[in-house]
């Protein structure tokens, strides 16, 4: 964790990303925060994350969806990998009314339920910056 | 819904035909002709008409064919009879099959223009009670999962701040504090629980009926005993599982049938004593697969043993002192009997409880019996089947 791999946290609550980021930033991450999708995609372009952390239900709807959908169409950051935290139960009811929960509705990396224990968190976090790594050796 | 009404008229004679559509002249709806029944419902399914007004007497199709078939494509479409020389009978007659309305001839342009009217109205009234009852159906179908989320998602940075704390004041804080910061979490934890069982309740479960499914009995089994697994170690509690090879089969939904033995074995731990253990064991017994959770814990008075399955009632706390929400039972309940089974429970107050799910045997499904034991039970079953 010395290298400071550089997180992307996009959650509409201020809150919970208060808990969540308390703990990675001890673990030595270093963190930066947007609070609606649209800055959140502005600040990945902005300049290279190694992971992103993603809510799902944020504005009017499953924006986060909508959000991993256009980073994995945009070239620059398809490859960037992406842990979705969210209260997923009643998000899948959501988005799937009356269907039975489809477990690919995004392309992602993983998904985790709100809230997490830190354990759970870091190991999550931990693993997929190392498959991207082993993905890609060279590129940072 | 367009606001010009669609008017289907089925007549044989040109004259009523005509007439008619000089009388509705400069009225807010869009007419379509047809000189009998046959032609009448070709023009049916691409006109959309939300009314139709036909003769009851026409060669070829009588009228009441004509009625019969609009109302199988479309029950919405108001029907509108024309009764020839009106005899009673035949106005009664139209009436019990459906029709909304009937106009003896000869009619004043009048009587025509107000049932066209009458019979509009009626239609928009009956599709707006019908846009009305889908978007309950819907709001019943979210309300659940609205609720949940704006329920969960305070709760969600609660806890997920109260994990945070108690790791960056570990090593400040008293043993006490400790302890605090711990039940605050079982506390929060017990509440979000809470709420997902609450949301389970709410499930329409003719939905889930709607996608039942083969399921052999050792998934739900297996996924509920894992998933209870950290819990039960925590408090030292065991759990054993047991399903008789092959796993017997039931038709059902495995998602609502694991939630149930997650409740119910969960039950299990939290009122088994330290170190205790928690048998879980399933096997077909003739049509039946019945599927035990048995502990050796705290047992249940015979007071409150009558109203365990009772929404909202809960009986004594538990081992260590956690207190259910009352609901968990109920809506296991409710689950076992939409599957078509029944729960039951005996207990022995300082000795132990023993659950008993009883499901019918999906027959068609169930694996054909592998060798000796338990297998035969599964093939004694299978010959029994009706």
């Amino acid at each position: 964790m010395t290298e400071h791999k550089r997180l992307m946290i996009i959650d509409d609550d201020p809150d919970f990303v208060a808990g969540i980021r308390a703990i990675l930033d001890a673990a030595g991450y270093e963190t930066e925060v947007a609070h609606n999708p649209k800055d959140g995609f502005t600040a990945l372009k902005a300049r290279p994350h190694d992971l992103l952390l993603l809510d799902i239900m944020m504005g009017r709807g499953a924006e986060g969806v909508m959000m991993a959908r256009k980073i994995r169409k945009d070239p620059a950051l398809q490859d960037l990998p992406i842990l979705i935290i969210t209260g997923i139960r009643e998000q899948i009811a959501f988005m799937f009314p009356g269907q039975a929960v489809h477990p690919n509705f995004v392309p992602l990396n993983e998904l985790i339920e709100k809230p997490v224990e830190p354990d759970l968190l870091l190991e999550r976090v931990a693993a997929l910056l190392k498959a991207a790594e082993a993905r890609a050796p060279q590129v940072r | 819904m367009q606001t010009t009404a669609r008017i289907l008229l089925i007549d044989d004679e040109e004259i009523v035909l005509d007439s008619c559509t000089e009388i509705l002249r400069g009225e807010p709806y869009e007419l379509a002709t047809a000189p009998d029944g046959a032609r009448g419902l070709v023009i049916l399914p691409e006109f959309r008409p939300d009314l139709v007004v036909v003769d009851l007497k026409m060669p070829g199709l009588s009228g009441f064919d004509v009625l019969e078939r609009i109302h199988e494509a479309d029950p919405t479409i108001v029907p509108i009879v024309i009764t020839g020389y009106a005899t009673v009978s035949s106005a009664v007659e139209a009436m019990k099959r459906g029709a909304y309305d009937f106009l003896p001839k000869p009619f004043t342009p009048e009587e025509f223009r107000l049932i066209v009217r009458r019979g509009a109205e009626k239609r928009s009234l009956l599709l707006e009670t019908i846009a009305l009852r889908r978007e309950r159906d819907l709001l019943r179908e979210h309300f659940a999962a609205i609720v949940s989320h704006e329920l969960k998602a305070p709760l969600a940075a609660i806890q997920q701040n109260l994990y945070a704390l108690e790791r960056e004041l570990a090593p400040l804080a008293t043993e006490d504090q400790r302890g605090r910061l711990g039940r605050l979490k079982a506390r929060v934890g017990d509440l979000l629980q809470l709420i997902d069982t609450w949301r389970r309740g709410a499930v329409d479960l003719e939905a889930v009926k709607a996608r039942f499914a083969a399921v052999p009995v050792k998934l739900p089994v297996d996924k509920a005993v894992e998933s209870l697994s950290v819990h039960a170690a925590r408090k030292s509690v065991e759990i054993v599982a047991a399903v008789s090879e092959p796993s017997p089969v039931v038709w059902g939904d495995q998602g609502t049938l694991t939630e149930v033995l997650v409740n119910i074995v969960g039950n299990a731990v939290k009122y088994s004593r330290e170190g205790g253990q928690v048998a879980v064991s399933a096997e077909a017994q003739a049509d039946e697969v019945r599927i035990a959770v048995a502990d050796t814990g705290l047992g249940i008075g015979p007071e409150d043993l009558p109203h365990i399955f009772d929404a909202f009632y809960t009986a004594q706390p538990g081992a260590a002192g956690e207190r259910g929400s009352g609901l968990g039972l109920a809506v296991s309940r409710r689950i076992i009997e939409a599957h078509g089974g029944s729960i039951a429970v005996e207990s022995t107050p300082g000795k132990g409880s023993t659950f008993v799910i009883t499901l019918p045997v999906h027959r068609d499904d169930a694996p054909p019996a592998a060798g000796a034991g338990a297998g035969s039970v599964t093939a004694s079953a299978k010959e029994g089947r009706r």
